[in-house]
């Protein structure tokens, strides 16, 4: 029987065990499992046809990603239905975030970077210079030269330090304000840019237009333009919010999508479309 | 008969039950879910007894309406059904009263069966309540037999048992009858146990043991079990009441107590039923519809120290509130004191819109649910591709709405037959005319008032029974609303109601209104020949099933509207439904007539509506009224298919269908 994708569903017994992979996958949905923890495979050393059969089944629906190989094992994990390259590129933005607070205010090489972050798949590690771009535009690093060597500097880490140096600066200060008004900056970078900002502000992902709009102080026909095409392009999500408990100003510049007005939106290229 | 046409397997999208909840979407909130159990786990793992510990209220965060607040919650209950005391919280109405309000819906919840995948309660099925109040004494007694320091005849013989059936140590007709018999050294020994512990329980320790277990161990003595309820509600009880339960004098709840202080017991109440629960498991306390404390700044206020107070004194419990973002930033938390803004934790969670696959799998879902054998992925071609044309995600609820266009092109539904459908949903189920006396003060507020054209007010009687008051011309009229059939306090609301007639400056026509529902006890015959005394100064309305359904249909409908949940405006539904309750309204206002009794259905009619339905599995309610006699009325119908745990009965506004569960 073919199925959404016009591919042949596997046999009952493939589905069966597609379904007890899929609920091992999904009791851990954070963790990355080579074949070998996967199928339980006692003795044998590569699985059987039935379990590659479910695992291509999985794959192709993706409810299963591949993230390619740890120490040359092939290792998968479970999708929540995001687009697996998305998937991807945000696991390597988050192994970044998550890099111990000071680390940017050494110098050190790209390869040293990749040192300090924890194991991950060759699939993951191939986002390294796109992701290390995103963050960059998005101003959540700067990526410096101290001599011959890069200076990976976290914006999270210059706040700290500037709110040790000096307690009565802002976290969202006059620093980031005037980067996103900035000139120099093109439209894309100063959304993003604003919307990095706000984003830290609120701990929220859903960026209210109105406040996008405030920050970086481009038209609202530009600020729409631009909202618009990454919609189209799904590297935006908008969301309705609640017009009755918005102010006028809030409702007046919402996002117009098939008639309907969106006071919200998620950045997603750079956030990547799930956590 | 069960052909596609009468079917509507889009129109529920709405989570009104979070313990009736459909199969899950893999991965939808999936990572929200995981963080809300973790931290509850981190919670729960904390010292035990937890007696002494709290934690900030984690809030979840929707960007519009239906994402799946609700349906997180019936989700986190699933996985944590065994773990934790479930309790689901609406919104209280009266800041005044906050704590009985919340305190009248914990108990509601504890008395809900212990297992999430019974909706309804069978006879023999343990509640909460039961689960708490025998894990309790198993937990204390078996180490106290243990030790030596709670005298059993056969102490190696209960070691053993307790070894082998710790759930079901102390069922044995021989535990039950040492129990009883030894019942004031067992409560002795666990009070002194717990003093140990440094519990300290309000009123008594003792007197909670004798209530706990009286609970537990009268399964089939609905009048005793009752009694129990209504003590932890801190709802007056007989003297003789008080000597059933074992209880002395001292503590039983007073009968007539300044409205600030009841809220004041309210509370004690709560704290040391989460304090003798530490000793089991911790409990889980959801606030949901939260929207409708932004609709006055008071309201929002009290339920910022709601949460305060929950976090500062009170123990054992992990709180998860749920907010539509909008409504939360601009009209809730902005209102907090500033001393309660930290009983929220600093990091929300956000739930996420479903993907264009997992809305697949729902459609599939529903097709499943509902026994429909079409193609999901031919179905879904024709319109899937358009709702995520612009974006990666989407609410639950428009995914809904686009299939339900895409499944029958319908019209969108009326008020009126959203309305109706509140209606037939609180008529079909076997809670849902349970009477509420906060629900009837808004409805008093809301609806009746405007309907009338009255100036309406919230007043404070001095000892509290009268809240508001309408008038219209030189005519008043005062509202209290009280929900127990106690005669002393009924004695009290009655002295109280007549002091404001002889004190008004026209006492002719000024005079108190309360309510009663038609499945309330009837009240004490001397309260009524009270009342019967005093026709000028108090009269009592009695709301039927139709009005109590109207009424509480009503609440639901606007505060639905309020949350975004419907494309409506609210002013153009509160107008529609003050028409629709202005005969309610002006019987309240002239007692002119007596509504129709409530007859209780009969059970051959009963029989008749189990027997189609089994025998169609599918079937509208205009063709389940043809099968039964003519006559039969709609709320008969749909009372007695309630009251069959087997039938669920699918009111959306274009059609009402009822199915028998296999």
């Amino acid at each position: 029987m073919p199925n959404s994708n016009g591919r042949r569903s596997p046999g009952p017994d493939a589905k069966a065990v597609a379904e007890k992979l899929l609920e091992r996958l999904s009791a851990s949905p954070e963790k990355w499992f080579d074949e070998r923890a996967l199928f339980d495979l006692e003795g044998n050393s590569k699985p059987g046809p039935v379990l590659k059969k479910a695992l291509k089944q999985l794959l192709s629906d993706e409810r299963v990603i591949h993230g390619g190989s740890i120490s040359r094992r092939k290792v998968y994990r479970y999708s929540d239905g995001r687009d697996p390259s998305v998937m991807l590129r945000e696991l390597y933005a988050e192994a970044i975030r998550g890099l111990a607070p000071g680390f940017s205010l050494r110098p050190g090489s790209e390869n040293g970077l990749q040192a300090k972050l924890p194991k991950l798949p060759t699939r993951v590690l191939a986002w390294h210079a796109t992701v290390l771009k995103d963050l960059a535009a998005s101003g959540e690093i700067l990526r410096l030269k101290h001599g011959s060597s890069p200076l990976f500097l976290f914006r999270r880490d210059i706040e700290a330090e500037l709110a040790r140096v000096r307690p009565s600066v802002p976290s969202s200060g006059p620093v980031a304000t005037i980067a996103s008004h900035s000139p120099v900056l093109s439209v894309p970078d100063r959304v993003r840019h604003a919307y990095g900002e706000l984003r830290a502000e609120r701990g929220l992902r859903n960026v209210s237009i109105s406040s996008l709009l405030d920050r970086t102080g481009l038209s609202r026909d530009e600020l729409h333009a631009f909202l618009l095409d990454e919609c189209s392009a799904h590297r935006a999500n908008p969301t309705l919010g609640e017009p009755t408990a918005a102010t006028v100003h809030e409702n007046d510049v919402a996002l117009i999508i098939d008639g309907r007005p969106h006071l919200y939106v998620e950045l997603l290229s750079m956030e990547g479309k799930h956590d | 008969m069960t052909n596609k046409t009468h079917r509507d397997p889009f129109g529920d999208d709405i989570v009104v039950e979070p313990r009736e909840i459909e199969d899950p979407v893999v991965g939808l909130n999936k990572p929200a879910l995981d963080s809300l159990i973790a931290g509850f786990r981190r919670f729960a793992n904390s010292l035990t007894p937890r007696v002494r510990s709290a934690c900030s209220a984690t809030l979840v965060l929707s960007p519009e309406p239906g994402y799946g607040k609700s349906y997180l919650i019936g989700r986190l209950f699933q996985q944590l059904d065994d773990d934790a005391t479930l309790l689901y919280v609406r919104p209280f109405q009266d800041p005044s009263s906050s704590w009985i309000s919340i305190l009248e819906k914990v108990v509601h919840e504890l008395d809900r069966p212990d297992s999430i995948h019974k909706p309804a309660r069978d006879p023999g099925e343990l509640t909460q309540l039961d689960a708490l109040a025998r894990r309790l004494l198993f937990e204390v007694a078996r180490d106290l037999i243990l030790n030596g320091k709670l005298a059993h005849p056969d102490r190696s013989a209960s070691s053993s048992m307790f070894e082998k059936f710790p759930n079901a140590s102390l069922e044995t007709s021989e535990w039950r009858t040492w129990l009883q018999r030894e019942n004031e050294s067992v409560v002795a020994a666990i009070d002194q146990a717990l003093k140990h512990q440094h519990i300290e329980l309000k009123p008594t320790r003792r007197a909670w043991l004798k209530v706990l277990i009286a609970y537990a161990y009268s399964e089939e003595d609905i009048t005793r079990r009752q009694l129990c309820l209504d003590w932890i509600k801190y709802c007056p009880l007989e003297v003789d009441e008080g000597k059933v339960l074992g209880l002395k004098l001292s503590e039983l709840p007073e009968t007539e107590l300044p409205y600030e202080q009841r809220n004041e017991r309210a509370f004690e109440r709560l704290c040391s039923l989460f304090a003798i629960g530490a000793f089991y498991r911790p409990f889980l306390l959801c606030f949901d519809q939260t929207e409708l404390y932004g609709t006055s700044p008071e309201l929002a206020r009290s339920f910022g120290v709601v949460l305060s107070r929950l976090r500062r004194e009170a123990s054992n419990h992990f709180v998860v509130v749920t907010a539509n973002t909008g409504v939360w930033e601009s009209k809730v938390r902005p209102n907090f004191e500033k001393a309660d803004q930290d009983a929220i934790a600093p990091e929300p969670i956000e739930l996420r819109g479903m993907t264009k696959v997992q809305a697949q799998q729902l459609v599939g879902n529903r097709f499943a649910a509902w026994e429909i054998d079409d193609q999901v992925a031919a179905f879904c071609t024709s319109w899937l591709p358009g709702v995520f044309a612009s974006r990666d995600q989407c609410s639950v609820r428009e995914v809904l709405r686009a299939a339900r266009r895409a499944w029958g092109s319908l019209a969108e539904p009326t008020v009126a037959e959203i309305f109706a459908s509140y209606r037939r949903r609180h008529l079909a189920s076997s809670t849902g005319l349970t009477f509420d006396a906060g629900v009837i003060e808004w409805a008093v507020v809301n609806m009746f008032g405007p309907s009338l054209d009255a100036s309406v007010e919230h007043i404070r009687s001095p000892k509290g029974y009268l809240t508001v008051r309408c008038k219209i011309g030189d005519r008043e009229e005062l509202f209290g609303f009280e929900a127990k059939d106690h005669w002393k306090r009924w004695d009290a609301i009655v002295r109280e109601a007549e002091r404001y007639h002889q004190d008004a400056k026209a006492p002719a026509v000024t005079r108190s209104c309360f309510f009663r529902a038609h499945n309330q006890n009837r009240l004490p015959d001397r309260v009524l020949e009270l009342v019967k005394a005093r026709t000028s100064a108090v009269h009592i309305v009695e709301l039927n099933a139709d009005e109590l359904a109207s009424v509480f249909a009503a609440h639901d409908f606007i505060a639905d509207v309020s949350q975004s949940n419907h494309y409506l405006a609210e002013s153009e539904v509160r107008t529609f439904l003050r028409r629709e309750l202005h005969a309610i309204a002006m019987r309240v206002w002239s007692d002119t007539s007596r509504p129709e009794p409530g007859a209780e259905v009969s059970v051959s009619l009963a029989e008749l509506v189990e027997r189609t339905v089994q025998s169609k599995r599918f079937v509208t309610l205009t063709l389940l009224l043809q099968a039964l006699p003519k006559g039969t009325v709609e709320s008969d119908a749909l009372r007695a298919a309630g009251a069959i745990p087997k039938i669920r009965v699918h009111a959306s506004p274009s059609n009402t269908v009822l199915q028998w569960l296999q």
